[in-house]
């Protein structure tokens, strides 16, 4: 018997063997994809907000967004026949020079876990391969960061770039040497001071 | 009073006739762009500001598994570390290597290989690299001891703490997985671990090598605080430290502790197992270095705290940092006058220069 209520808990505590089966038993009693997608978006939404309430640190991040991962691995195929494609599409990576990893990592783990598709490019990423991306996805967000003081001004790049490509998508940026006077500095539409923040920050500019 | 008087004057809370000025993180982009602007050649950096120096020794840290050359390119190569861990490296240009995967990553895989953390005098006297940037040295350590000794500079001996060895064996993501999937097998590598660096550091004092200090460069937090719970810290993390640093006390050591980020929910934990010192305590993370003395001055000095990007903004902006911070620090008579991390190459020469002038003339007593 499907219960999304053990999926959710599933998801919210890293366990990824539970929800790997909790996923199947639901998709075999027919239960529509979205409907256990959104089961587990909620467990990501409440591991966001325990994250940035001090609740909860990096590992049960990553072990929450991996167990999702566990399910959703099962609902791409299922979604995908169905016509259900996120609504929201982003591209992510670490700026030019920097290879810094584990920041552009869980805040791509986030914003998959709230529905937007993430393409992560990885790191030392040019402006110009940011544009090309973010055209070739028709992405709406362009999520950069950076963690040293030396590549930070690299950002500004990408929002020039992206800029005199015409697209639309919004450029968020976050990590260590980043401020939010420095995102605005560079004209930048948003910053993020953790993974949590930049789904609440996501959400805002998708719905704006 | 000389440098390694007035440091450990510092580390000590004793008087001293000025704050002590280092820096031990010159990025060497920093160093080509300052030879440009008028560092002369053959001058060190440390030597042509006056900084107090801190002569730092280590030792091999890792397994010692053979490294092996995987893909070799124009630009840069694939290779596997002592440790089994995958890098890519790049050659001609200063970047950080990229983590690609590791090897030694199971409990199983663990206790197949950890009898090759054996200790020996080799290992130290052997090891030709540069920790700080990464990068191979052709300094023999021995001499590079008897030289700091001969000119009674301030030595100190800088171990690989546990925690930040499992983060290394595993990479960042795996290990901190580890952490909340499998706290035991954490929990063994940091006391395998702890095993091997007490054993080397009683081999090397044993073979006469005396240090000032103990140093650990163990990077647990970032920006928000720490990568994880202080509940995981004070349960498994801590008792371990707790043993590396009491055998520095015995031997007379002060325990100085490195972690980015920012440090406020970490320093009473780390006061508690065992520490004198925090080091390098970045401004962009939220760290204050006058409220820290505030807080804990009685018993912990404090190394650091002068944001980069202040020293990079100009002759007002220095201004400003230095005579916001270092007249309050100076009070406590237990601030180390450092960079809040490195120096990067956005910090001009000429304005380095009037930091470390400013920090002499406001620094004395």
């Amino acid at each position: 018997m499907a219960d999304l209520a053990a999926l959710t808990a599933a998801v919210e505590a890293g366990n990824r063997t539970v929800v790997a089966a909790e996923t199947q038993v639901a998709l075999d009693e027919g239960i529509h994809p979205k409907t256990i997608l959104d089961a587990m978006t909620a467990a990501m939404d409440g591991v966001g907000r325990r994250f940035q309430d001090g609740e909860l640190f990096v590992p049960e991040m990553l072990i929450a967004a991996r167990a999702m991962k566990a399910g959703t691995v099962l609902l791409e195929p299922v979604l995908a026949a169905a016509g259900v494609r996120p609504e929201f599409r982003a591209v992510v990576g670490t700026v030019e020079g920097d290879l810094h990893e584990i920041g552009k990592n869980l805040v791509g783990m986030m914003w998959r876990g709230g529905g937007i598709e993430v393409i992560d490019l990885g790191v030392d990423v040019t402006p110009d391969r940011f544009v090309e991306a973010a055209r070739e996805h028709d992405a709406n967000l362009v999520g950069l960061s950076a963690l040293l003081t030396t590549t930070m001004p690299n950002m500004r790049g990408v929002v020039e770039a992206v800029r005199a490509a015409g697209l639309s998508a919004k450029v968020v940026v976050g990590g260590a040497p980043v401020t939010p006077e420095f995102a605005a500095q560079i004209g930048a539409d948003g910053y993020a001071a953790d993974a949590g923040a930049a789904v609440d920050l996501a959400r805002g500019l998708l719905s704006g | 009073m000389n440098s390694r008087e007035r440091i450990l004057a510092a580390l000590h809370g004793r008087p001293m006739d000025r704050v002590p000025i280092c820096e031990i993180g010159v990025w060497p982009e920093t160093e080509e762009r300052w030879r440009r602007e008028g560092l002369p050649e053959g001058v060190s950096v440390e030597d042509y500001f006056g900084l107090d120096k801190i002569a730092l020794f280590a030792y091999e840290p890792s397994l010692m598994l053979p490294t092996v050359v995987l893909e070799d390119g124009d630009d840069d190569q694939v290779m596997v570390d002592g440790d089994g861990c995958r890098y890519r490296k790049w050659k001609g240009v200063q970047k950080p290597p990229l983590f690609l995967g590791a090897t030694v990553n199971t409990p199983s895989l663990w206790r197949e290989y950890r009898s090759r953390l054996a200790p020996s005098l080799g290992r130290f006297q052997n090891y030709q690299f540069d920790f700080i940037f990464d990068r191979p040295t052709n300094e023999v350590q021995s001499e590079r001891y008897r030289q700091a000794r001969d000119d009674d500079q301030l030595t100190v001996i800088s171990p690989t703490e546990p925690c930040w060895y499992f983060l290394r064996l595993l990479g960042e993501e795996e290990a901190l997985m580890a952490m909340a999937l499998e706290p035991d097998f954490v929990e063994e590598v940091l006391s395998d671990y702890t095993d091997f660096v007490l054993s080397m550091l009683e081999l090397i004092l044993a073979s006469g090598y005396t240090f000032d200090a103990l140093w650990v460069f163990s990077d647990l937090a970032y920006k928000k605080g720490m990568l994880f719970s202080p509940v995981f810290f004070r349960e498994r993390v801590a008792p371990y430290q707790r043993r590396i640093f009491a055998f520095a006390r015995d031997h007379a050591m002060k325990v100085i502790y490195h972690c980015d980020g920012y440090v406020g929910q970490l320093i009473p934990m780390l006061i508690d197992v065992g520490v004198d010192c925090m080091q390098p305590l970045e401004a962009r993370a939220g760290n204050d270095v006058r409220e820290y003395l505030h807080q804990y001055g009685d018993r912990l000095s404090f190394m650091g705290n002068i944001n980069a990007d202040a020293l990079a903004g100009g002759r007002r902006s220095i201004r400003q940092e230095i005579c916001d911070k270092l007249p309050e620090a100076k009070r406590s008579g237990r601030y180390i006058f450092h960079s809040d991390h490195s120096v990067p190459p956005t910090v001009s020469f000429e304005d380095y220069a009037y930091a470390i002038e400013l920090a002499r003339e406001l620094g004395s007593y």
